[in-house]
């Protein structure tokens, strides 16, 4: 190495102050609420081969480890020799490496002069690509075709140059054209402005110093990875975890986890997992990889920034043609759910190794809801699309409880705010809290899920749901209880209260229709019996735990005064 | 005065000669108002100044700052509308980017726990209309939960109450009948923007600090009266403004920012005396740096910031930070990564050198074994600094883990700060459509003129200012900070589909509000400044840019072309593009209401002792140099006008060093302050 230790941590800050403003300034800019409101997008710098030198630290996982592979595709499919200064390069091609046709990415390769040394990548999850429904989001989906345009590798621009064919193509085939413009302006602004900050890296240290430390950051950070895996004792660990079932049925998939840990090596196999569904619950290989490098990245190394090196250690075996390594043209649409059990799976099987660092399952799964119609012609008409994710709680740790109401595992995307979502789309909310009693019970407690209720004031409004862990609990850990499942229900309490299958397709909604999405809770960890009573207590005070739920679970009286 | 959390700092400025006395006390933790009495009773027998005679005090404190950061402010309760009391807990429910990995950490707790989180119902739609009534039962019944617990203050905050705040003001009025001991801030009272989450948070900071610094305050006056003061009190706020108790007492979260802004005013005052108005703040302290961008002397604003993870929407400085001061500490990690904060250690035990059991290396044991600081005059003689401690700590913690010597190790870690700090200057400059190059830098606090000459030779910017006093900076701009007072209004409106009447009456309203509070602050009418902002964006973006307007006489003149056009050129400089087709919003209407104080004369500096060569040479690792060297020290109070010192060379005073690079000059202007001029080009001024 002959780039130097202090030259290689100013390049390793300054590359990451690029891959995370990159996405504060498309969050800025874009016209989604899904981006501006809830961030569902994320940046990544690679080098050249297409590994990720530097990740947006606010970026999602499940986003930024797929892109290596969709990316190293693209440039397969388009040809390394013919990317030119001012190119930038698309594809939402899942088969290749990526997720779900809304995921969108946008690639600048980044030259000195003539020679290729980067790529600027932004991977957004678009409002609506196509397909069968507004949001592009239906479990019935049962095939890739139904699910919106598959963009395949294509050059959006050409040497600076916006292609008005492809352009045309793909605004032509979505729902939305002056959001998916606003928002694509928005993902290639932001690959310009990493363009011109890595020109002046590059001119300011030399190419020859920038690559070197792109190098070394990889390098580094596989050594960190290796060292504390290095420490997890050796052997294989299994575990299984299943999804509520594919939107074509309600038969149970399963993913099933076996990990080999041998010195610093790591072998996760999930080549037992059930066969490719019939409707949307499927993945790639690289979507499925990418949950397991955030289970093992987050109990092995959570303190360093992540890069290609983190993720070298471990291989993921996957089989074409099952859930985790879909064919074409299998649908890819719920991959999220899918990649969170994979997550849950992979951390149940780790807990054998790594001890008090794995935690208990969260809520698991991506509590897809999307809502569509027309606004009533006061407001002003128009037709109107929205995505609420319903899903959220934290899994108990070995010294804390879980958080309530928060996202958790590989993505991150957050809420509308009520009064922005109300005032953008026809929904009235009645509630939107914490629920009690859905954590499982533990020494320490499984976080609460929580209930986002609204009526839909429109005509001919849609609901469809993609979601998971309606069937089955989010498990424990060392014996604390599951979490409670989630709950999806029309007009609850009343004479029309319809209760909703975590898949449902495209369904009317009469005028007026309470939309209940309630989350699952997370497990607990340790047995309940060993909680401490003032925590028992607190709970209650805080209605965190009804009555009822200290007294079955933790042997307590109602009275919080006793 | 600038009451801090370790220190309290009074100044008092003769506003006929512009002669400026400090006093420094350490804080007695029982009662914070004696310390400040105690300060100013010292400090005017010390300067044979009467009571009587003192004009106005500015009065600075994080005295709410400290209460959030350390939870010890108020036992708070929390009202909202039923079925939405966990607004604040769930926040924005995607995790904070330092959480996303890190699976064991938790947010910190809010303010209110969930017991004291008390739903009524109640409902105005989007419309602003009211969809459900107030129910009393409900209210009632938070009420006895309030008394019960022996609440202090609560804070209301409903859905849409920005656009019509009727069940926030009947809770208001029921609460404070009930309970007339009780703070109660209502959100549409102190923010009426929309987004439920950052109204909600910025309210609950509000009544969490609202008893503890009512208390100080009214502690404060009694024992100013005790002084025989007479004269008006006022509070800088996070604006870089002041306004009277009574104002700040309204919403107690306008100080929370203020600890580094009154640095940023003084600043821009003192610069901006001397001919440079175009600025860039870099103020290193003990454990951050803090950088702010000044134009035209006006610094820029912002909105909203995050304390512990909860957003605060209040106007303040854009002051950006990061973790990069004289203790933060220097290390390198596993795999030989270096990295420098945010962790610090403070004053106490602080940098090895200080030798007072600091046992980690900090940027100041690097800045003392380059011989940038003078181990026996550090902060005036009275802190010896132990260079050896600081060479055992450097070799063991940073040079042998990476195999290098500790000139090497040494000479890099300063480059990876200066790198950082200049990477953090990018922020408020660059990445916001602006070019370092065309500004000033100006460096205060102990670490700034250390760092300042390396900054701008890596960011390309040709001048830098050292300002007399560089310690008592924040105290002298609080003490010269105009009043200060934004007024908000959302709209949410697409522009054309505005009517510029509409307009105008908000307009107006907003008007009688600033005229009211600069009436009771007894500003005279040729002292205030008033400025109309539209908040704009595209229809259907989120993030808004504050677009200046001229008046109500523009908008029906030209029905907002002009200030739509600014717009479409704000938006392409910011964010490099702009659509002039696409459709604006009209999110908000601002008025900046300012009432100037006038300024206090500037002593001019008289050559006393001319004694322009230096006092002394030391070794030194220049920054930049591979190698020590014999450099020339000056001392800063002997530098008169006229003289031009070349570098390098070192230039010392009690509170800090200046570097001076090779290639650069440096002098005094007739403020004394201290200018570095362009590298090869000298200075002039």
């Amino acid at each position: 190495m002959t780039v130097d230790a202090f030259s290689l941590a100013v390049l390793h800050g300054s590359l990451i102050a690029i891959a995370r403003d990159m996405k504060i300034m498309t969050m800025r800019t874009a016209y989604t609420q899904l981006w501006k409101e809830q961030g569902d997008l994320s940046c990544c710098l690679m080098n050249e081969d297409g590994e990720i030198i530097a990740q947006d630290p606010n970026g999602f996982p499940i986003h930024v480890t797929t892109m290596p592979l969709q990316l190293q595709g693209t440039i397969d499919a388009i040809g390394l020799d013919s990317l030119r200064p001012g190119d930038v390069l698309a594809t939402n091609d899942p088969f290749i490496g990526g997720t779900h046709l809304p995921d969108v990415l946008i690639a600048r390769p980044v030259f000195l002069e003539d020679e290729l040394y980067a790529f600027a990548c932004n991977r957004g999850h678009w409002a609506d690509i196509g397909g069968m429904g507004p949001g592009s989001y239906s479990p019935a989906t049962t095939d890739i075709h139904q699910e919106g345009i598959f963009i395949p590798p294509v050059k959006l621009f050409r040497a600076g140059h916006p292609d008005p064919g492809v352009f045309e193509m793909i605004m032509s085939n979505i729902r939305n054209r002056s959001t998916g413009l606003g928002d694509l302006r928005a993902q290639y602004a932001s690959c310009e402005t990493a363009q011109r900050r890595l020109h002046a890296l590059a001119s300011r240290y030399g190419l020859g110093t920038l690559r070197e430390a792109m190098t070394e950051i990889i390098t580094r950070s596989e050594w960190m990875t290796r060292a504390r895996i290095a420490e997890f004792p050796d052997g294989t660990y299994r575990a299984r975890d299943c999804l509520d079932g594919d939107g074509q049925s309600s038969r149970q998939t399963w993913i099933d986890v076996r990990i080999d840990i041998r010195g610093s090596d790591m072998v996760v196999d999930l080549t037992g997992s059930s066969e490719q569904s019939a409707g949307g619950m499927n993945c790639s290989h690289s979507a499925a990889a990418s949950a397991v490098h955030y289970a093992i990245k987050s109990i092995s190394d959570p303190e360093n920034p992540p890069n290609a090196g983190s993720y070298r250690p471990v291989i993921v075996r996957t089989r074409p043609g099952t859930l985790v390594d879909a064919r074409k043209p299998a649908s890819m649409v719920g991959f999220g759910d899918v990649c969170y059990r994979v997550l849950d799976a992979t951390m149940t099987a780790l807990a054998g190794a790594v001890g008090d660092r794995a935690i208990a399952s969260g809520s698991g799964s991506t509590g897809t809801a999307v809502i569509a119609g027309r606004r009533p012609r006061e407001d002003g008409g128009g037709s109107f699309t929205t995505l609420e994710l319903s899903s959220g709680a934290y899994g108990a740790r070995a010294v804390r409880d879980g958080m309530n109401a928060i996202r958790y595992g590989p993505g991150n995307a957050g809420h509308i705010p009520i009064e922005a979502d109300e005032m953008e789309n026809p929904l009235f909310f009645e509630a939107y809290e914490i629920v009690p009693d859905t954590g499982g019970a533990g020494r320490f407690r499984g976080g609460n899920g929580f209930v986002r209720a609204f009526r839909v004031e429109a005509d001919g409004a849609r609901l469809c749901l993609c979601a998971d862990r309606h069937e089955t609990q989010p498990p424990g850990l060392c014996g604390g209880r599951p979490g409670a499942v989630a709950r999806y229900v029309l007009d609850p309490g009343s004479e029309r209260e319809r209760v909703l299958g975590s898949k449902t397709p495209y369904l009317d909604l009469a005028p007026g229709t309470l939309v209940h999405l309630q989350s699952a809770g997370g497990g607990g960890y340790g047995n309940p019996g060993d909680r401490d009573p003032v925590r028992v207590a607190q709970d209650l005070k805080d209605g965190y735990i009804t009555g009822r739920r200290a007294r079955e679970d933790y042997g307590r009286s109602a009275d919080p005064e006793e | 005065m600038d009451v801090g959390g370790t220190f309290t700092d009074v100044v008092l400025v003769n506003n006929t000669t512009g002669d400026v006395s400090v006093s420094k006390v350490l804080n007695r933790h029982d009662d914070r108002a004696e310390t400040v009495a105690e300060a100013i009773r010292g400090l005017l027998e010390r300067m044979n100044v009467a009571a009587g005679e003192v004009g106005w005090i500015s009065h600075g404190t994080t005295i709410a700052t400290n209460a959030v950061l350390e939870r010890k402010g108020a036992k708070t309760a929390l009202i909202t509308n039923r079925n939405f009391r966990d607004i604040l807990e769930i926040g924005r429910f995607a995790r904070p980017a330092e959480l996303i990995y890190r699976i064991h950490q938790d947010k910190p707790r809010p303010l209110v726990p969930r017991r004291l989180r008390l739903g009524v119902a109640c409902r105005v739609d989007r419309r602003g209309d009211v969809h459900a009534d107030l129910d009393t039962p409900d209210l009632e019944s938070a009420i006895a939960v309030i008394a019960d617990e022996e609440v202090e203050s609560v804070a209301v905050c409903f859905l849409f109450s920005f656009l019509n705040p009727v069940h926030e003001e009947q809770v208001g009025e029921r609460l404070r009948a009930a309970l007339p001991r009780l703070e109660v801030v209502l959100s549409s009272e102190i923010l009426r923007e929309f987004r439920e989450f950052p109204r909600t948070s910025t309210t609950v900071f509000a009544a969490y600090v609202a008893p503890v610094l009512r208390t100080y305050i009214s502690a404060l006056l009694i024992r100013l009266a005790e002084c025989g003061i007479t004269c008006p009190l006022y509070v800088f706020q996070s604006s870089g403004g002041v306004a009277t108790p009574g104002i700040v007492m309204r919403n107690p979260a306008l100080t929370m920012l203020s600890g580094p802004a009154g640095a940023v005013v003084g600043a821009a005052e003192i610069c901006g005396r001397a001919g440079y108005r175009d600025l860039i703040t870099m103020d290193i302290g003990g454990t951050s740096l803090d950088t702010c961008l000044v134009r035209d002397s006006v610094a820029e604003t912002a909105t909203t910031r995050e304390i512990d993870m909860f957003p605060v929407a209040v106007p303040m400085l854009d002051i950006h930070t990061i973790g990069a001061g004289g203790g933060s500490v220097v290390r390198v990690d596993q795999v030989g990564g270096v990295r420098i904060g945010p962790e610090s250690m403070g004053a106490r035990p602080g940098p090895a050198c200080y030798g007072l059991g600091g046992d980690r290396a900090t940027l100041t044991d690097i800045n003392l074994l380059m011989g940038l600081i003078d181990p026996d005059g550090f902060a005036g003689g009275e802190v010896q600094l132990d260079r050896s401690r600081a060479e055992a700590v450097v070799r063991r913690e940073v040079a042998a883990p990476l195999d290098v010597d500790i000139s090497t190790a040494v000479a890099g870690v300063f480059r990876v700060a200066t790198s950082q700090i200049a990477e953090a200057i990018g922020t408020v400059t660059t990445e916001r459509g602006s070019d370092p190059r065309d500004y000033t830098l100006v460096a205060f606090g102990g670490g700034g003129p250390l760092h300042a000459a390396a900054v701008a030779r890596e960011l390309g910017i040709g001048r830098i200012v050292v300002p007399r006093h560089p310690g008592l900076f924040s105290a002298r701009g609080i003490a010269t900070a105009d009043f200060a007072h934004v007024y908000v209004q959302s709209v949410l409106r697409p522009v054309a589909d505005t009517h510029p009447d509409t307009v105008l009456a908000v307009m107006e309203t907003l008007l009688q509000r600033a005229v009211a509070d600069l009436d009771a602050e007894g500003i005279p009418g040729e002292s205030r400044e008033l400025s109309h902002l539209f908040d704009l964006r595209y229809v259907g973006q989120t993030t808004e840019i504050p677009v200046p307007v001229q008046g109500g006489a523009e908008l029906v003149r030209d029905g907002f072309r002009s200030v739509t056009a600014r717009f479409h050129r704000l938006h392409e400089r910011l964010y490099s593009y702009s659509v002039p087709e696409e459709p604006v919003e009209l999110v908000n209407l601002r008025l900046h209401a300012v009432g100037r104080v006038g300024t206090l004369p500037l002593p001019v500096t008289e050559s006393t002792e001319a004694g322009a060569g230096p006092v002394g040479e030391r070794a030194a690792l220049m920054p930049g140099d591979a190698a020590m060297r014999s450099v020339p020290v000056y001392q800063r109070a002997r530098l008169v006008p006229d003289v031009v010192i070349t570098g390098p060379a070192l230039v010392e005073e009690a509170s800090s060093t200046t570097v001076v690079l090779e290639g650069m000059t440096a002098g005094v202007d007739s403020f004394g302050n201290l200018i570095l001029g362009p590298d090869g080009k000298g200075w002039n001024l």
